[in-house]
């Protein structure tokens, strides 16, 4: 990732907007190539070695900052290990000792008289005394062991990828507007909402409008709410690429830059890749052993990889967490209430209650409890005694089995 | 109609405050820390407001259950033998008066620590210390352990031990606090100055100690940083200045500037270099004593045709200034003159404080040092096998080699902080002590104005030998 005096942009009234790189530009491809070039041919040579060789390159690019950015992205993917074979803190830790004591023994006339000496005890092969040799294993001296190849393009399109994050690090707050029509994907998007902590909260467009398709999510973190508290903008930053997979979207963020709140705008025209092949290959560990133990433990049910977005009450969307199918065909969906999305669950319940046949289950956190009035709403409902249930942290196989055979 | 009743929780570095019962609208006085959250249908309020939000509940006898505590009361035994000194005592009353929530000012080498020590006992709840760098997260680890006799947690340096009393690095705190910033009723913030930093003041924020200490030789002032500092941490509830220890806690001390000449070749390549540089200021009417001079500089650097010269020009000038040939030559000639002292040789930059060891074979302390090396080369300065150490910045702050009794300030920015912090290395008391800070000044060069600079403090208030 980028930082932030890494980034390249423009400023136009209160808009913001990185500016990205032409992926397909003959001479910035030329330049991305010449610096893959030095890292592919770079194995054994040492940061400063390096460093020499990329250095006319990089002063070439223009604007500096952009050289800058490529190198960051190149030596993120690189690893760098200490080449010495000579175990260096204790040799000098030896040699620094003797220093000292030639030091402490006698007034010495010069520098070199004093080097003679120490050459004399601590022997003239010693290769810390060599020119440069007793810090020889500082960073600059480390050697590149491996490169994470790419070709230039994807340097190039990193690199906006990476503009666009570093913008994103102090976000308060994202809006997302995308089309339903790509369902798996935008199930993979909320998969990741959720595993980030980010709060979301979606609308659809109305039915029979010609926005019927669209849905509207805003993204922020709980302290959002708060000036100073951008800490999820990590989180943000991270998230970003995953939108970059969807056919069609629109994204407009509020950015803090030098002081001040920026509107940054971004589109699927703005021709962002996704650098993560596999991004959506990810699986929190919660669920990856719920699903085992399910499997091992509730023969009558599976779990469906793949979950339907729900239309909700008026224009609201429902993402349910778990899909779930018997052996007759029967499917059935899962939404789990946390506490930090707890305020939608009334409604949820009264919309259930109204409409019975809908295919969903509900899981509740005890915290929730603590609200005595959601506590007695909750005990008091004859939905919920048949088709919801309590956990804690997150829902026992055994609880949302049972759930399910009620449900049927 | 049941009575309101209040809950309190803590969520991701904030609080959420909810009621039941009869809704009542929110106090104006509890409104001000709090906005309301639409996507949770309650209010929310950043975690340093809680001992704010809990006071009023409790004064105004509103029903409340708070959820949102995870910290503990502890039984502490204090095995420290050492008795307070009559100014730590008056700032710890100070800081029990300020509702525990303050700033501390104490020179260095004066027992900050201790002081610390005092409050945790005091206070006797879950306490996190927050310090810069691993090395003083080391040094306060083992300090607590042995004051308290009981297991100290590490955040930071890849230690993840969560403990009732626990010493993190700022950056972990930072990462942290969003899921730990619950655990804690006292938070200690070493060196706060440091505090203030865009992101550094998060783990302040994220925060609901209500207890907070914030310890600090060299606070900004006002104008600078303490206006953030105030409701994070408090205000200045006690403050002692070096001068007025000086001799009785503090060593006494001299401070010497020694204006080095440059060489003929050297000279000549200095002017040409600052001219060039200067020339591109005057020519964009730029002022880098200005708050963004130095970003204002960059800018025209990259946008003009002849400022990578400026740019270069610039660096090459200030790098003679800093390492002349003379400069290195003195520094033989005091390690010479302070044979059987302690010496620590300050620098600017890591890289020369590299050309200086390799040039003599002395031990060099960089943040580049891997973490074993580093205490050894210290335990070494501290016990005279190593009776020489040069450092860029890292000694700067805070660690402890109270047996320093000389410092060779070789090069350094403006910095008042910077060079108070320097001389407090060297102030540590011990018997018969008179410690000595050496300047060395590039004569004719621009250095002449970063060392008047970085001087003015009552610290150096005294006679010394710069030339008139």
């Amino acid at each position: 990732m980028l930082t932030k005096n890494l980034i390249q942009c423009r400023l136009k009234g209160d808009k913001i907007q990185p500016i990205l790189l032409d992926t397909n530009h003959p001479e910035r491809l030329a330049e991305a190539e010449e610096l893959l070039a030095i890292f592919r041919q770079g194995q054994g040579m040492r940061k400063s070695e390096l460093s020499s060789l990329l250095t006319p390159l990089l002063n070439n690019i223009r604007p500096l900052a952009l050289g800058k950015g490529l190198y960051k992205l190149l030596e993120d993917r690189s690893i760098f290990s200490n080449p010495a074979e000579l175990d260096y803190p204790e040799e000098r830790r030896k040699l620094l000792t003797l220093s000292a004591k030639l030091l402490q023994n006698r007034q010495w006339d010069s520098p070199d008289e004093f080097r003679q000496a120490l050459l004399q005890n601590a022997g003239e092969e010693n290769p810390l005394l060599a020119q440069d040799g007793l810090y020889a294993d500082l960073p600059e001296n480390d050697s590149l062991v491996s490169f994470k190849d790419l070709n230039a393009r994807q340097l190039l399109e990193r690199y906006n990828i990476g503009q666009v994050q570093a913008l994103l690090l102090s976000a308060e707050c994202l809006e997302l507007r995308v089309n339903s029509s790509e369902p798996a994907k935008l199930r993979r998007l909320c998969k990741y909402l959720r595993f980030f902590r980010l709060l979301c909260q979606i609308e659809a467009g109305k039915k029979g409008s010609d926005q019927e398709k669209l849905l509207r999510l805003q993204i922020d973190g709980p302290a959002s709410l708060f000036e100073h508290a951008r800490s999820y903008g990590l989180q943000l930053a991270t998230f970003f690429p995953a939108v970059c997979t969807l056919e069609t979207w629109q994204l407009r963020a509020e950015v803090q830059w030098k002081e001040k709140k920026r509107i940054l705008t971004l589109e699927q025209s703005s021709e962002l890749v996704c650098p993560y092949h596999i991004f959506g290959a990810y699986v929190p560990e919660e669920i990856k052993l719920f699903q085992s133990h399910f499997k091992e433990t509730v023969p009558d049910w599976q779990i469906v990889n793949e979950s339907p977005f729900i239309r909700g009450e008026g224009s609201e969307i429902i993402f349910p967490d778990l899909s779930f199918k018997n052996a007759a065909g029967e499917l059935r969906h899962l939404e789990l209430f946390h506490r930090w999305h707890a305020k939608r669950l009334p409604a949820r319940l009264t919309w259930l209650e109204k409409h019975p046949k809908i295919p969903l289950i509900l899981g509740v956190d005890r915290v929730l409890l603590r609200n005595p009035e959601l506590e007695e709403r909750l005990q008091n409902s004859i939905w919920f005694a048949k088709s919801g249930f309590f956990f804690r942290d997150y829902p026992s196989c055994e609880k949302t089995r049972q759930c399910l055979n009620q449900n049927k | 109609m049941t009575t309101a009743m209040f809950t309190l929780e803590f969520q991701d570095g904030t609080l959420l405050l909810s009621q039941s019962g009869a809704q009542i609208e929110l106090p104006a006085e509890l409104a001000q820390y709090c906005r309301h959250d639409p996507r949770v249908g309650c209010w929310r309020a950043e975690a340093f407001h809680y001992a704010e939000i809990l006071t009023y509940l409790y004064q105004n006898k509103l029903p409340y259950q708070d959820l949102a505590r995870a910290y503990q009361k502890l039984t502490l035994q204090f095995s420290e033998q050492r008795t307070a000194r009559p100014y730590q005592q008056a700032a710890l009353q100070a800081w029990m008066k300020a509702r525990r929530r303050g700033i501390v000012v104490l020179p260095t080498g004066t027992g900050k620590s201790f002081l610390a020590l005092l409050a945790i006992l005091r206070s006797a709840r879950s306490t996190l210390v927050v310090v810069p760098t691993l090395d003083l997260m080391a040094q306060w680890a083992s300090q607590l352990e042995h004051a308290f006799q009981c297991p100290i947690g590490l955040l930071g340096g890849g230690s993840h031990d969560l403990q009732e009393i626990c010493v993190s690095t700022y950056d972990s705190a930072v990462l942290q606090m969003n899921h730990i910033g619950n655990r804690f009723g006292l938070m200690i913030v070493d060196e706060c100055h440091h505090l203030p930093g865009e992101t550094y003041q998060q783990l302040a924020r994220l925060c609901l100690a209500p207890y907070r200490l914030g310890l600090t030789a060299t606070p900004d002032s006002p104008q600078q940083g303490n206006n953030i500092l105030e409701p994070l941490l408090g205000n200045i509830c006690y403050r002692i200045e070096i001068d007025e220890l000086e001799g009785k806690v503090l060593a006494p001390y001299q401070t010497v500037t020694l204006p080095v000449e440059l060489e003929e070749d050297e000279l000549q390549e200095y002017q040409k270099n600052r001219e060039t540089y200067l020339n591109f200021l005057h020519r964009n009417q730029l002022r880098l004593d200005s708050q963004q001079g130095w970003s204002l500089f960059l800018r025209a650097c990259a946008q003009q045709p002849d400022g990578r010269a400026a740019f270069e020009a610039c660096l090459k000038q200030r790098r003679i200034a800093r390492n002349g040939r003379g400069k290195i030559q003195k520094i033989w000639e005091l390690i010479q003159q302070h044979r059987g002292d302690r010496i620590l040789i300050f620098t600017a930059e890591n890289a020369t404080a590299y050309q200086i060891g390799e040039q003599f074979v002395l031990p060099v302390l960089t943040h580049h040092s891997k973490i074993a090396e580093r205490r050894q080369m210290l335990d070494a300065f501290r016990d005279g096998t190593y009776p020489i150490l040069v450092t860029s910045k890292v000694l700067n702050e805070g660690v402890d080699v109270p047996e320093a009794n000389v410092g060779i300030v070789v090069s350094g920015s403006g910095s008042i902080r910077e060079h108070v912090q320097r001389l407090g290395r060297i102030l540590r008391p011990s018997p018969g002590k008179k410690a000595i800070l050496y300047e060395l000044v590039s004569s004719g060069t621009s250095e002449r104005y970063v060392s008047e600079r970085r001087r003015q403090h009552r610290a150096y208030e005294k006679p010394d030998s710069m030339p008139t």
